[in-house]
């Protein structure tokens, strides 16, 4: 688990609080690995074909596994193999990162709306999470390791998320990071339909901006006083995830769209508030606004839905390509599963490409750009040297529905294989 | 001159309102408009600096060069262009609001229904016994320029020629003219069955034989459906046969309805149906295949009707009628000109103003915008003029009288600032019958 | 000149008649893969040449025939709606227009055995005729093409659909006056209180589970849907409507139960007499004509349904046999009922191994545990490889669906058809999952371990022959309807586009003109 550092002084009360729901959530989990989690094999991988993500792929590739990480990576050629790496034959596969889903839901139990409270920064889903569940089982053999399971979209602000691995473990085994992302959510779900502040998008505005002000004036005062410059401000369990936030350790995702609601995302959340903002929908003609976004550096990462319907032209039009078009750079997309099955993320890529993107980014867009946009591309995303050896093997490109997913490691095990289990996808 | 002669040769308008519209100009007198612009819309064409002798309701002559009778009152209309009133081929009177009472009135022996009365979509509407004169929908017509219709309702039945007046009374209908046959037509059984029995001269059993309770046939359809679930339906089979059997005898061979249709089939009458989608219009095609006689005035009005122009134009039996607007094709920005397309794979066809009823309720004193927009983007001015009078008459049955400027035709006409055709013209007056009826 | 080429053209007309007889009528269910040689019948072109419409050539592409094998840069000639010649040294005739496709990959038109919304603008009740409320202009017909659907089975709503019928705005059309049979409006308007066969409880409005019915009501008598094969040829009226009441498809639950199951045994033996009584007379009739000229016997064997027709008339004085339900007898249509779990599966095969009919499993989600059961009673099925159903807990290994189906079905020899996630076109932004996904649903089927040839066979020739209409669809064969696709890449390529659709010989769908898909080069 990775905390950011500014985290620390609350680290105190995570760790109390981490005690009382790790027990519980223990006897909830699928599937415990009996054996030793310390003890992770040495393996050396053969790969007929490896997209690493992070550069040109490498025919007849080798990738070394030793303690969860990727040892070394490169032509079988070159790599020599160190005793006691027991080899795997995949050469006449291809291998590939983990995929990522930037928007997910499914990662433990589905209560994720609280709907009393507009704006909810003081709620967490990580104490939710159940790992390697059912649909985490199946999203596996889709070739999908990590996901950011965030809460709903039923108020604007519907609280933090966690950054999770789909494999099996205890909560602490398989969460990344949390808190892992703030969860936004603007027009359309959040919509108070019974006549309150917020049926509008004016309200659901002032309401997101008026929480994020006091957030941070909680975290100035906090900083403040580490800085040695204010006396310590009373401790606010409501606003204590904003200091990652507010010091842009982790971003905030947002169910935004359409062109005029994106528009008020970018103004309200990255030039008034200066967060890391992450367009976590960005469907229907937002991607007209696209060079705002691109000016910005601001990650895209669409979905569920993958086309408009221009009722000008009366033709299907590619939302991830028409980013691409307006040079988004990290640019990826999402299932919001279970609105699309987790596992089929790797189908919204293909989709994307059916509708003119190119499948080089579109692989890219499965992995290492959600990790850009979700700050853990430092741990996994693409197959280098030092990264978490999350891999997925496939029979040839993902993209292509007719292949699919031999064997998947997380954290250099095997957690599915076609030669052990029933193919589940 | 006399009277009797001027209503009964002319278009049989009835006294009530010659003798109430003996306004301004007394018969007898004739009015002289002189110096006019005059689009006849008739052999002579247009005429600069022209006159029209007017007399009792008549156009007595028309011409550059003619006699003014001493005793005639001279108009001038310097600048000014004058047309033949528009024909609305197709004016759909719609039901009145609300009301919830089905009272009648009668008029000099004729039953009326009061406003608030209304159409059911879908039954049979004889429009002359259910039209009620005073109704707010025919207000616009006059302010268009419109000084003949055709009405019907929005479902089908027979329809009449009127012409509105500024205080219309029942007689507003043309008498002598019988009213043709409409139907709005989709694309679903039930409603091309009325067009392909009565086409192919099946007798199918009339409403007035077989008139049942609602109670009863709820009574029959559930013992139907007792019998599709397992039991023997026990009433419905035995219980059909004698009613067959009383519907016998009535059966008419004088259905004034039923010899409509026979004179549709034979090409005597034609049949006016109303469709608003290609697909319907590619179904009326395929029943016309098996009647080669039967003419058929389509009312088409759909968005996706351009799809079928080229099937129109293949059947020599279709005159269409058009609504005046630019036309979005659908799903799509792009603009086209049904007419225009229409005009040029050579489909005749007229053009119903009321059809885009909004734009006649607010236009105020320019109703041809619509057709000045038409003209504008590339259809003929000409075919775009004939299609709101002489073709519209023609399709009446009543070209003889009216539709254009013509010597002993009726005195309907138009009076506009400038070219009727410029969006900036303006209508100034409205003739009818020799008499105004509207002015500005 | 003339007339021994009409008297040529008759003659094969009568043999090609009698074959298909042959090899069709009996076990038309199971197709049993003839591969009939693409052989180009010299003999008859030269007289068809001058008597028919233009020709068009479709020349260079890599031909996939499907129930033949492939001809790699082939040429393709089309006239009045057919194929009149396949293979690689066909000669293009003068005056004929060529379509160039080379580089191209041309497959038969696909075949949606579940569709609706297109080609039929409202929902068709059960008093209309389909062939009334076809529309060849409904633009979702362009996405369909565009994916290579050129063919299909529509359902006719049995009841409701007023909701989607108003759609447009159009007002209800009902002709309350002058309707010729007033019962059908009536159960529209006033009989709006639930259907009888719904199993809610009356009380509390809950869900009843199927069980025995424990009243004394008699068990509903099984009330068929209605489907019906179309073509989505668009601005042809004429070619839309292939064949009405394709199938005889009773509710699922009216052949569960043993009370259900006694009746419908029952139906089926009656209309069974029903068939013999006919045959009997039939025989008789032919024993008193004592040797009549052959033609009219090989018609009236051939207008089999004017037979049933009469077989239920005939019944009629007794009690009624429904003419769908001799048809199913006679083996002219089959049963497709949906069944998912292994109990329904086999249920339904055993009936339809009892009985002598034909069997369509629609859904099918646990035939893979019961392949047995299936092909020996010579079902086929229906198959979405993406629709999904959990396990039972606990029996994780005997229950549930299983990705790995199609290639399961296909090494035990049971056909399947692919439907898509959906039956209807949707443009709400969903990429992939409504019937234009219909092509990369048959590519999951490759990843369910199904060959590529199946798989493609999967959404052309086998639903075809589900359909009955295998001798007109389905597959790319001479003397069959021209439905072809012009294509960009192999047909189950997730990349690849449909460049031209052709429909009866007229080009329906052009990728480049109709623009409803983006249209690019891929580098």
């Amino acid at each position: 688990m990775i905390f950011p550092s500014s985290a620390f002084a609350f680290g105190r009360i995570f760790f109390a609080v981490a005690f009382f729901f790790c027990l519980p959530l223990g006897l909830h989990a699928q599937e415990t690995d009996d054996s030793d989690k310390n003890q992770k094999p040495k393996l050396a991988i053969h790969v007929g074909k490896i997209l690493t993500s992070a550069g040109e792929p490498i025919a007849n590739g080798t990738i070394l596994v030793s303690d969860g990480k990727i040892e070394d990576i490169g032509p079988r050629s070159e790599i020599k193999v160190p005793e006691g790496y027991q080899e795997i034959d995949h050469s006449d596969h291809f291998a590939m990162p983990g995929l990522i889903d930037a928007h997910s839901h499914v990662g433990g139990s589905r209560d994720l709306n609280e709907m009393v409270y507009q704006t909810n920064p003081e709620l967490r889903n990580w104490d939710q999470v159940i790992p390697h569940n059912n649909q985490l089982k199946v999203a596996i053999a889709g070739g999908v390791t990590t996901i950011c399971y965030i809460p709903g979209s039923g108020t604007n602000m519907g609280g933090f998320g966690a950054l999770m691995k789909t494999g099996p473990g205890q909560p602490e085994d398989v969460i990344i990071r949390a808190p892992g992302v703030l969860k936004i959510a603007q027009a359309g779900n959040p919509e108070r339909r019974t006549g309150e502040t917020g049926s509008g998008r004016m309200g659901m505005n002032y309401v997101i901006r008026q929480q994020l002000r006091e957030g941070q004036m909680y975290v100035r005062q906090w900083d403040a006083f580490q800085a040695g410059e204010a006396p310590e401000p009373e401790f606010n369990l409501r606003l204590e995830y904003f200091k990652p936030l507010f010091h842009r350790e982790i971003p905030v995702v947002v169910h935004t769209q359409q062109y005029q609601v994106i528009q008020s995302t970018v103004r309200i959340l990255h030039d008034e508030m200066n967060l890391k903002v992450v367009i976590d929908h960005g469907t229907f003609d937002a991607y007209k606004i696209g060079k705002e976004l691109a000016k910005r550096d601001i990650p895209v990462m669409a979905g569920p839905r993958g086309f408009l319907l221009d009722r000008d032209k009366g033709q299907v039009v590619g939302i991830v390509n028409e980013y691409e078009k307006r040079g988004i750079k990290v640019l990826g997309v999402n299932t919001d599963a279970p609105v699309i099955p987790q596992e089929e993320l790797f189908f919204q890529a293909s989709m994307a490409v059916r509708y003119g993107w190119s499948e080089e980014r579109a692989i890219k867009g499965l992995t290492i750009q959600p990790a850009k946009a979700l700050m853990i591309d430092d741990r996994v995303g693409s197959l280098e040297k030092g990264k978490d050896a999350d891999i997925v093997i496939t029979t040839g490109s993902i993209l292509d529905p007719r292949n699919h997913v031999t064997e998947v490691f997380i954290d250099g095990r095997s957690v599915y294989d076609t030669k052990v289990d029933r193919q589940r996808f | 001159m006399n009277k009797q002669l001027i209503i009964s040769k002319s278009i049989g308008l009835v006294t009530a309102i010659m003798v109430g519209a003996c306004g301004l100009t007394a018969f007898g007198q004739t009015v002289a408009y002189t110096d006019a612009h005059l689009m006849t819309m008739g052999p002579l064409g247009q005429i600069e600096n022209g006159t029209l002798l007017v007399r009792d309701g008549k156009i007595v002559d028309i011409g550059k060069d003619i006699q003014i009778p001493g005793d005639a009152r001279v108009v001038s209309l310097q600048g000014k262009t004058v047309m033949p009133g528009i024909i609305d081929p197709y004016y759909v009177f719609k039901k009145t609001q609300s009301a919830n009472s089905q009272q009648t009135f009668t008029f000099r022996g004729r039953v009326f229904r009061r406003p608030g009365a209304t159409f059911s979509v879908g039954s049979f509407n004889n429009v002359a016994e259910n039209f009620y004169p005073y109704d707010v929908d025919f207000m616009p017509a006059l302010r268009s320029g419109i000084t003949t219709a055709q009405l019907v309702t929005d479902g089908r039945g027979l329809s009449a020629i009127a012409q509105p007046v500024p205080d219309p009374t029942p007689e507003m209908l043309l008498a002598d003219t019988d009213g043709f046959l409409f139907a709005k037509v989709t694309n679903q059984t039930s409603a091309l069955d009325t067009i392909r029995k009565n086409l192919a001269g099946e007798s199918s059993s009339s409403s007035r034989g077989k008139s049942m309770t609602r109670a009863e046939m709820i009574a029959r359809m559930r013992a139907a459906r007792r019998g599709r679930s397992g039991t023997p339906p026990p009433t419905s089979e035995p219980a059909k046969k004698p009613e067959e059997k009383k519907a016998a005898p009535t059966k008419q061979e004088t259905d004034p309805i039923k010899l409509m249709w026979k004179a549709v089939r034979e090409g005597k009458k034609p049949l006016v149906v109303n469709a608003n989608n290609a697909a319907t219009v590619a179904h009326l095609n395929k029943l016309l295949e098996k009647s080669q006689d039967a003419k058929i005035h389509l009312v088409a009005t759909g968005p996706n009707l351009f799809q079928s122009l080229d099937e129109i134009g293949n059947s020599k039996n279709i005159t269409l009628v058009m609504q005046p607007t630019i036309d979005t094709v659908p799903y799509s920005s792009q603009l086209m000109n049904v007419p225009q397309m229409a005009h040029s794979k050579k489909i005749p066809f007229a053009i119903s103003l009321s059809l885009n009823n909004s734009q006649m309720i607010s236009s105020q004193d320019d109703p041809l915008f619509p057709i000045a927009m038409l003209v504008k983007s590339g259809l003929p001015r000409d075919t775009a003029l004939q299609a709101l009078t002489t073709r519209p008459a023609k399709m009446l049955g009543v070209d003889k009288t009216l539709g254009s400027l013509e010597k002993d035709k009726v005195a309907n006409f138009l009076v506009f600032h400038g070219d009727p055709l410029e969006t900036g013209s303006r209508l100034k007056q409205v003739f009818l019958m020799g008499k105004s009826v509207y002015e500005r | 000149m003339i007339s021994t080429g009409l008297l040529v053209i008759v003659m094969s007309c009568v043999a090609s008649m009698v074959t298909a007889q042959d090899d069709g009528s009996r076990n038309r269910r199971r197709g049993s893969e003839p591969q009939r040689e693409a052989k180009p019948e010299k003999s008859e072109t030269p007289s068809k040449k001058e008597q028919a419409g233009p020709i068009t050539a479709v020349v260079g592409g890599d031909i996939h025939t499907v129930t033949g094998s492939m001809i790699r840069g082939g040429t393709l000639l089309m006239q009045d709606g057919k194929i009149i010649e396949l293979g690689n040294d066909v000669d293009v005739p003068e005056g004929a227009t060529i379509i160039d496709a080379a580089g191209k990959v041309i497959t038969p038109g696909f075949v949606a055995i579940n569709m609706s919304g297109l080609g039929v603008r409202s929902a068709p009740q059960k008093q209309d005729k389909l062939g009334d409320a076809l529309d060849p202009f409904d633009r979702n017909m362009k996405f369909a093409l565009g994916v290579g659907i050129t063919s299909g089975c529509v359902e006719l709503s049995s009841r409701g659909g007023r909701g989607r019928r108003r759609r447009n705005g159009e007002p209800e059309e009902r002709f309350l006056g002058l309707d010729p049979n007033p019962e059908e409006y009536v159960t529209e308007a006033l009989l709006d209180y639930g259907d009888e066969d719904t199993s809610l409880c009356p009380c509390c409005g809950l869900p009843v589970l199927p069980t025995e019915p424990i009243t004394s009501r008699p068990p509903s008598q099984p009330q068929p849907r209605k489907f019906s094969a179309i073509k989505l040829s668009f601005g042809n009226l004429d070619s839309m409507l292939l064949e009405e009441n394709v199938f005889y498809s009773p509710n699922p639950g009216s052949l569960t139960g043993a009370l259900n199951r006694h009746n419908w045994r029952r139906e089926v033996l009656k209309a069974k007499k029903a068939i013999q009584a006919e045959a009997d007379k039939a025989k008789a009739a032919n024993a008193a004509k004592s040797g009549g000229k052959e033609t009219t016997a090989s018609k009236s064997g051939s207008s089999s349904s004017s037979a049933s027709k009469s077989a239920s008339s005939s019944s009629r004085g007794g009690s009624r046999v429904n003419p769908e339900l001799l048809r199913l007898l006679k083996h002219e249509i089959a049963l497709r009922i949906s069944a998912e779990t292994v109990d329904e599966i086999k249920d339904m095969a055993e009936l339809a191994s009892e009985l002598d009919y034909d069997l369509i499993i629609e859904g099918g989600t646990e035939a893979w545990l019961v392949v047995d059961d299936v092909s020996q009673s010579e079902a086929q099925i229906i198959y979405t490889p993406r629709r999904r159903r959990s396990a039972r807990r606990g029996a994780e290994e005997t229950s549930g669906s299983h990705v790995g189906s199609p290639g399961i079905f296909q090494k035990s020899g049971i056909p399947f058809a692919v439907s898509a996630l959906s039956s209807s076109i949707s443009l709400g932004g969903l990429a992939g999952r409504d019937l234009s996904s219909l092509p990369l649903e048959a590519a999951f089927a490759v990843r369910g371990g199904a060959d590529e040839k199946t798989s493609l066979a999967a959404i052309t020739i086998t639903p075809a022959r589900m359909l009955g209409l295998d001798d007109r669809i389905g597959s790319i064969e001479v003397g069959k309807d021209a439905d072809i696709l012009i294509m960009n890449g192999p047909p189950l390529d997730y990349r690849t586009y449909v460049e031209q659709a052709i429909v009866d010989g007229k080009v329906c769908y052009d990728r480049a003109k109709d623009r409803v898909y983006p249209v690019f080069d891929r580098e």
